[in-house]
């Protein structure tokens, strides 16, 4: 695993794809705010 | 003249000509602040990324990794990217409670939320502490930065620096920070990848990288530094750089300042996936720095790790590339602190308690007097040069994250929180913080409060926030309504 450490290598693969979590919840609308009083 | 010299003059005049643009939209204290609510996802994505890389980064993370390891990735890379996590749910609320009720720093939430002119009065004097610390350490990593690759005096880099980010914040405020950050942003992922380019083959791979370290020394491979750090230490620090982010004034402020809830989240979303990508490549140039100056007495800090490398290892034309990128990643945070704290006192102390009545214009100009007097404060803090940078970090925290915990989660999510639970929980969360942080400093702390602050001072707050709200009289519905 790249001569890391499994445990390194993990955390590793677990920091990515925490990285790409919040572009996931962007993209996939999931976080819906209340839109009530934004102005344009 | 020195090309690296060359190349950073010509970077400042370029950052401050963007500031007098900036100054040129700037009409009012909306502008100043929040550049008028109106940053959309992609530049609000650039000056948020841009705040949250600076010279800790590059100086003090490449040299904690130099010297220690994979350690780097539990104790600060993790932590970040499970608070991003945090900031993009928390985002587009902060988002939709700005515009809805009209504010503009995170104390006017909590004085909002809460009804109470004693949390606005707290939160600012920790904020204000907490960033002396930051902008601190920002200015000793350029001072280190300017004396090892450039060979300039220690006390000149902080000074030129300093000088040239002040000038701009003051013009523009939030539209020249948003768009400077932005292009500052641009170039610093743009340099560290291609350092990130530079350096593996130099190493050998990624692979040949570990096989190097290994034979350095073990200890470097294991996520504890062979157990230098025990485990509760390091979930501490996780823990405490996972909530400092979305607690932090500067992001809370970001996403005030974005154009619609929606370009809140995008801004998260687009910036930790860059930042994800940034973080990989500065763990392997923090990896690398070992390989090329494996001998620690080589150094007389573990700051001077990177800054020593691109000296030493990395062409000139490169390392003067990477220098203005150090230079805009230093620059790009400090601004926005500056602006932080100049819109702290001005609208939270000078306009809430010395004159109520104060004109849009004379706030403005109060913003910009102490972004002058808070700037040459830090400056004089810089010079005296205290500890390794990661440990002032480590002590930076504590102030952004101990007294905040409990009103900011329980403020946007839990109908019930009140004021004297608020109170009681900010009181407690950021005395008992700066309680530990102190025996700690003065090494008088019991093995059983040798952990970070933040693992005592949270469950305190969090316990206190429930306990007292759920005893004391709640709020009128119109009120909740207001905030929920």
């Amino acid at each position: 695993m790249w001569g890391f450490r499994p445990e390194a290598f993990w955390l590793l693969i677990a920091t990515i794809v925490a990285g790409i979590v919040p572009l996931v919840l962007f993209l996939s609308n999931a976080v819906k705010p209340d839109r009530k009083g934004v102005r344009k | 003249m020195d090309v690296k010299l060359l190349m950073f003059i010509i970077y400042c005049i370029i950052i401050l000509f963007v500031g007098y643009l900036g100054y040129r939209k700037t009409k009012t204290l909306g502008d100043f602040y929040l550049a008028g609510r109106q940053l959309k996802k992609w530049i609000a994505a650039g000056t948020f990324a841009g705040t949250f890389v600076s010279a800790i980064t590059f100086v003090s993370w490449i040299g904690f990794g130099w010297k220690f390891g994979t350690a780097i990735l539990p104790v600060y890379i993790f932590g970040c990217l499970c608070g991003y996590i945090i900031y993009a749910v928390v985002a587009p609320k902060l988002s939709m409670l700005a515009h809805r009720n009209d504010i503009y720093t995170p104390s006017d939430f909590y004085e909002g939320r809460f009804n109470s002119s004693f949390l606005r009065l707290w939160t600012t004097i920790f904020t204000i502490i907490g960033f002396t610390l930051y902008l601190g350490i920002q200015l000793i990593g350029t001072g280190v930065l300017f004396e090892v690759i450039l060979g300039i005096p220690f006390i000149y880099g902080v000074i030129i620096l300093g000088v040239v980010y002040t000038i701009y914040t003051l013009l523009g405020g939030m539209k020249s920070v948003a768009w400077t950050d932005a292009i500052q942003f641009s170039l610093f992922v743009i340099a560290t990848l291609v350092a990130f380019g530079y350096v593996l083959p130099r190493v050998g791979g990624i692979s040949q990288m570990n096989a190097s370290l290994a034979s350095i020394d073990t200890k470097l491979l294991t996520l504890n530094a062979g157990g230098a750090f025990k485990p509760m230490w390091i979930i501490g620090i996780w823990f405490a750089v996972t909530v400092v982010i979305p607690l932090h004034y500067g992001y809370i402020s970001r996403a005030m300042a974005c154009k619609t809830p929606r370009d809140a989240i995008g801004m998260v979303g687009i910036g930790s996936f860059i930042l994800m990508i940034f973080y990989f490549a500065i763990l392997i140039l923090a990896l690398s720095a070992r390989v090329l100056i494996p001998d620690t007495a080589a150094l007389t800090g573990l700051d001077k790790a990177f800054p020593t490398m691109v000296l030493e290892h990395f062409p000139i034309a490169l390392g003067a590339f990477i220098l203005v990128a150090l230079g805009a990643a230093v620059m790009s945070t400090t601004d926005s602190i500056l602006l932080q704290v100049g819109s702290n006192i001005a609208n939270d102390i000078y306009k809430r308690y010395i004159k109520k009545d104060a004109s849009d214009k004379s706030t403005l100009s109060i913003a910009r007097i102490f972004v002058v007097i808070f700037a040459v404060l830090t400056i004089i803090f810089a010079l005296t040069k205290p500890a390794a940078l990661y440990l002032i970090y480590n002590f930076f925290i504590v102030f952004l994250v101990a007294p905040y915990v409990a009103i900011f989660f329980f403020g946007l999510y839990w109908k019930k929180a009140t004021k004297a639970g608020a109170v009681a929980s900010a009181i407690a969360g950021g005395g008992i913080g700066i309680f530990v942080q102190a025996l700690q400093l003065a090494k008088i702390a019991p093995p059983s409060l040798s952990f970070h602050p933040t693992l005592y001072a949270v469950p305190v707050s969090v316990i206190l926030m429930i306990v007292v709200s759920l005893a004391s009289k709640q709020y009128p519905e119109a009120h909740v309504k207001k905030w929920f």
